[in-house]
């Protein structure tokens, strides 16, 4: 015991630094500015109209944050990020766990659909979002699904011109990029579940829905778990493809772009609101996802 | 085996850090000048005059230049944060001004002493200087430019007969909004159903060919306008109107409600004038109209709109003389061919504020004003605004310099003389005749708040009302409401 | 056995259950075709786009081109000075992922060892970590990296280190506690130090989980865009990435340069294509891992 307890501190001290210099420190530091009115090169004195000479002469107390729950670009974009994550963790969810039902019914070529599902997954999301901005704007909207299209379906014109239609088109290209990913930890999950008890419920003359509510199910819930955080705190944090899509105009902006453009919003830019927003998104992250993880495993415990 | 794993990554790392170091060593400061270029078109020729200017003067230069685009400001920001801030820096105007000003970055050019650098400080033009309170000055200009309606001396050749375009071109810079307002729909008629008719501009009759020939063959409407980018109506085209009451970006940017009150006659014929151009609209794929596409970025994006100019569908383009370039790049003969028209409004006498300013006078100008301006660090040491100072006279004063601003980055000098000035851009000379002519506004719009134009206004228009078919009284009633609220309501 | 309940189900005298499993089949991998062709069409677009000039783009984005050509490319890749930005993105990448493997596993390790108020406290914090979201810190962190003098590329690495250290130590922490302690207390008998003990005995007996850990750091700091771009975007050192981005800016302030944005951005996947191609098995088997066993 004594042999580890020396060495405890020596080895954890770089963990230690790296985490106070690059997390803690900006942090503490990140929380105090939203309570000044900093600009971002320089702190604002109310009284004189010029950059502070200091820093309490600067102090706005919760002025950042009155300011920011009365910004209706802030409200929306809060409101938006909500709606577009209880869709995409659904969507994503079903298109992930689809997928490794497939592919693991699939004999031949699983690993060749499995690949195909997973690339998307490695590009990166701004390069990708340049290219689906031209799908939906010109093979969807132009060819597709105009009149003299395919088929005509107008919700899928036009999908970057309008909040909620931009909400699902975000969701469809999300849907492509993640749900390899979400398919893999699926598919891991089902070849985890013994088949004894599939066999064991055929010999009972189950129906296949059957089956797969009561035995694929339950046998899934670590999977579940795991797969509801990561698309989770994706969603809630989601902001390349935003950006590359429709830049967060129609009323499309999400909170990780909304904190972003505040400083753009506004001149001199206000960059002690925008960390206020800052965070208050980290209490709501952090508080989304630890309800999540609470109420899952519970779940998963129970059965 | 495995030691021997561990000992190669232990190795690979050591090699990958002093490939950093190395990295590094070149990121050193080895410059006597650091010069922040915010216009990143010109990147490479920027980069080159900083080593003529080496070669004449021994000050080495280091020049740091990245695209207007969204996050200049971002970047700018950090670097005056660092321990090298440059000490030269761009400001886009009175609207980036505040932030540099309250910051205390800015250096005003009455308090210097240096008595080149004061020469040339005096020199700008006071209706293009960069000020917050009409007294200081904080900024050389980049340059000037103008904007309006781009036409091809060939179509109007085509359309009107080859001997009358110098004087159809004339007379259309004069003619007032009832004209241009016939001669557009006029052009509709005969583009659309072939119908020939006569119109009128500055009271003298112009008669269409009878048989569609050359580039007129190709039209199929009278406006290339970019529905998607909200700037060309949110910021320039509404600047025609906002000068009817401010003459200048201070005179909006100490407005007071009232004041922004008055401009509801002006916006009143924004709209109308918005109107009227937005209905008759050319396409890639034939005519257009407006609608959702109309505001599709893949077909009426900035690209686009150039294609279509260029490929002779559409008689006027709104545009300024940076889009040159863009379009000499799509087609090279048409841009040695193209002309200025103004931008004209149905503005009443009531609505026009500005002391000395008509409507024929407004509606026969084009804006001309600095969209950059080169502000000297007030954190640097002494010793490098000196060398700012010696740099900035440099560029604007010799021989060199001068030819760098007017040939490689095609500008149009904030101190040319029009007179004796020819340029090497068709638009640039446009723009330089309507100098010598006097007949130019300014763009106050730049003091209005500052995402009023385009994120408040131009968004409105582009979500609500370009994909709107048909305007009614009530439309045009609600646009004015929206600009003039949104004003006071930033302010 | 896994014939037998194909069997059970013959057995009972159903005719049609063959074909009813045939169909099912084809149906599988019809549906499978469908979502493999709607997963790689984008990709493809890309593809035929970069070999094409702007105003076919413009004209006709759809098309095949016209008249195939690869000057597109060649001029993307001297325009995103492709050789030195990639050796630049490989370099970042292997140092701080090397960091994050090394500092982290050794952290999870004694955390575990030591079971003291201490260690949960820390064990605590970096979990808590996880959830910061980047922009509560960006601004002050730039800024005071600035002040260390370290906002260039090695700042950039430790940067890098400190943001994956909370999800590797998370991680490590599942697996050490897996790790028997009667391997390493044998190993202390043998008179082995502390770190002979690690690298032979420990780390070792991790390498999967250490797989996880390199594969997930690995694709978020390749494909990374913000952090370089604040802190290394106005060095003449650029990532891949960080590359892209410029050469679109650089090249118009108004419009999309597309004849070099597709290309551009063709010639920035590939290489993490290649290597997706190449290390398949293991990336999938370091998610599966991460997601399953922690």
């Amino acid at each position: 015991m004594d042999f580890y307890k020396k060495w405890f501190w020596p080895l954890l001290l770089p963990s230690i630094l790296l985490f106070g210099f690059v997390i803690l420190f900006p942090f503490v530091v990140g929380v105090l500015n939203s309570f000044l009115a900093w600009r971002g090169t320089y702190y604002f004195d109310p009284e004189t109209g010029i950059r502070a000479t200091n820093l309490f002469a600067s102090f706005i107390g919760f002025d950042n944050y009155a300011n920011a729950f009365t910004d209706e670009r802030f409200i929306r974009a809060l409101v938006y990020t909500v709606q577009y994550t209880l869709v995409a963790v659904v969507v994503v969810n079903l298109v992930g766990l689809g997928l490794a039902l497939l592919v693991t019914r699939a004999r031949r070529g699983a690993g060749l659909f499995r690949t195909v599902f997973f690339l998307p997954n490695m590009l990166g999301g701004l390069a990708l979002g340049f290219i689906w901005q031209f799908i939906f704007q010109i093979v969807f909207t132009d060819i597709l699904f105009s009149p003299e299209g395919l088929m005509h379906i107008p919700f899928l014109r036009y999908m970057t011109q309008d909040s909620t239609k931009a909400l699902f088109a975000l969701v469809i290209l999300n849907a492509w990029q993640y749900s390899g990913y979400m398919m893999i930890i699926y598919i891991a999950g089902l070849n985890n579940i013994s088949r004894d008890y599939y066999e064991a419920a055929s010999i009972d003359g189950a129906t296949p829905l059957r089956t797969f509510r009561s035995i694929t199910v339950p046998m899934l819930m670590p999977s579940f778990t795991v797969v509801f955080f990561l698309t989770l705190s994706n969603s809630f944090k989601l902001l390349d493809q935003n950006i590359a899509l429709t830049d967060g105009e129609f009323n499309t902006r999400l909170l990780a772009m909304q904190i972003l453009r505040t400083v753009k919003d506004t001149a001199p830019p206000d960059y002690g609101k925008a960390q206020a927003q800052a965070v208050i998104f980290f209490i709501l992250v952090a508080s989304i996802t630890l309800t999540q993880v609470y109420v899952t495993k519970k779940r998963e415990l129970e059965l | 085996m495995r030691k021997r794993i561990v000992v190669l990554l232990i190795v690979l790392i050591t090699v990958s850090l002093s490939a950093f170091a190395g990295a590094q060593a070149e990121a050193d400061k080895g410059y006597d000048l650091y010069i922040y270029n915010s216009k990143g078109e010109n990147a490479a020729q920027f980069a080159e005059m900083a080593k003529a200017y080496e070669a004449e003067t021994g000050v080495r230069v280091r020049t740091f230049s990245i695209g207007s685009g969204q996050d200049h400001m971002e970047t700018l920001r950090a670097e005056m944060n660092s321990r090298n801030k440059p000490s030269i820096f761009s400001i886009q105007g009175v609207k980036e001004l505040i932030e540099w000003y309250q910051g205390g970055f800015v250096v005003d050019f009455n308090s210097i002493t240096d008595a080149s650098f004061k020469a040339l400080a005096n020199n700008i033009s006071p209706s293009l200087r960069l000020t917050n309170d009409g007294k200081t000055s904080f900024g050389v200009p980049y340059n000037v430019e103008g904007y309006g309606y781009i036409v091809d001396r060939q179509m109007i050749a085509d359309l009107f007969g080859g001997a009358s375009v110098d004087a159809f071109i004339a007379d259309a810079k004069i003619a007032t909004y009832a004209e241009w307002e016939a001669l557009v729909k006029a052009l509709d008629a005969y583009i659309k159903r072939n119908v020939q008719a006569t119109v009128k501009l500055n009271g003298k009759a112009y008669v269409l060919a009878t048989a569609k020939t050359g580039l007129a063959k190709n039209l199929n409407g009278v406006f290339a306008v970019m529905g998607a980018e909200k700037w060309t109506y949110g910021d320039h085209f509404i600047n025609v109107a906002v000068n009817a009451v401010f003459a200048n970006p201070n005179a909006a940017a100490n407005a007071t409600d009232a004041d922004v009150e008055q401009l509801r006659g002006a916006f009143l014929a924004y709209a109308k004038a918005l109107d009227l151009k937005t209905s008759y609209l050319a396409g890639l794929r034939g005519a257009a109209t407006r609608g959702q596409d109309f505001v599709s970025s893949a077909n009426f994006g900035y690209d686009q709109a150039v294609q279509i100019f260029a490929d002779n569908k559409a008689v006027f383009f709104k545009q300024g003389n940076w889009a040159y370039g863009n379009i000499a790049g799509v087609n090279a003969a048409q841009a040695e061919r193209l002309e200025f028209l103004p931008v004209k409004m149905p503005f009443e006498s009531a609505d026009i504020k500005v002391a000395g300013l008509t409507v024929a006078k407004l509606n026969s100008s084009i804006p001309v004003f600095v969209p950059n301006y080169y502000a000297i660090n007030n954190q640097v040491p002494a010793a490098e605004q000196k060398l700012a100072m010696d740099f900035l006279v440099w560029l604007n004063t010799s021989a060199t310099g001068k030819k760098y601003i007017v040939e490689e980055f095609n500008f149009i000098p904030y101190n040319a003389d029009p007179a004796t000035t020819t340029l090497p851009n068709s638009l640039g000379n446009s723009i330089l005749d309507y100098i010598k002519a006097g007949t130019i506004i300014a763009a106050p719009y730049h003091g209005a708040p500052a995402t009023w134009s385009g994120d408040v206004v131009g968004l409105r228009l582009m979500e609500r009302y370009l994909t709107k078919p048909n305007w009614t009284a009530q439309d045009y009633k609600d646009i004015v409401d929206y600009a003039v609220q949104n004003w006071q309501s930033l302010n | 056995m896994a014939v037998k309940p194909r069997e059970s189900v013959a057995l009972r005298g159903d005719t049609n259950y063959f074909l009813k499993k045939r169909i099912g089949y084809v149906a599988t991998y019809v549906v499978l075709g469908i979502i493999a062709l709607y997963t790689v069409a984008p990709l493809w677009f890309l593809v035929t786009n970069s070999l094409k000039g702007q105003a076919e783009i413009i004209r006709d984005p759809l098309g095949v081109p016209r008249a195939a050509s690869f000057q597109y490319i060649i001029k993307a890749t001297q325009e995103i000075h492709f050789f030195r930005s990639l050796g630049i993105t490989f370099s970042i990448t292997f140092v701080s992922v090397g960091l994050i493997v090394i500092i982290s596993s050794i952290g999870a390790w004694m955390l575990v060892r030591n079971h003291t108020k201490w260690s949960q406290v820390i064990f605590m914090a970096f979990v808590a970590a996880m959830l910061i979201p980047f922009q509560a810190i960006m601004y002050p962190l730039i800024q005071f990296f600035d002040t260390l003098g370290l906002k260039n590329v090695t700042g950039l690495v430790f940067m890098y280190g400190g943001f994956g250290l909370s999800m590797s130590v998370f991680l490590y922490h599942g697996f050490v506690k897996g790790v028997p302690k009667g391997i390493e207390e044998a190993g202390i008998i043998d008179g082995c130090n502390i770190f002979q003990l690690f690298f032979t005995i420990v780390l070792p007996l991790l390498s999967s989980i250490t797989v996880t850990v390199i594969v997930l750091n690995s694709m978020w700091i390749w494909n990374d865009y913000l952090l370089p771009f604040l802190v290394i975007g106005n060095s003449t050192t650029k990532t891949l990435v960080l590359e892209l981005y410029f050469a679109r800016i650089l090249a118009g302030q108004f419009g999309n340069p597309w004849e070099l944005i597709f290309p551009a951005v063709l010639i920035t996947i590939i290489p993490i294509v290649i290597i997706f191609l190449f290390l398949q098995k293991y990336i999938v088997q370091g998610i599966t891992d991460g997601a399953i066993k922690s």
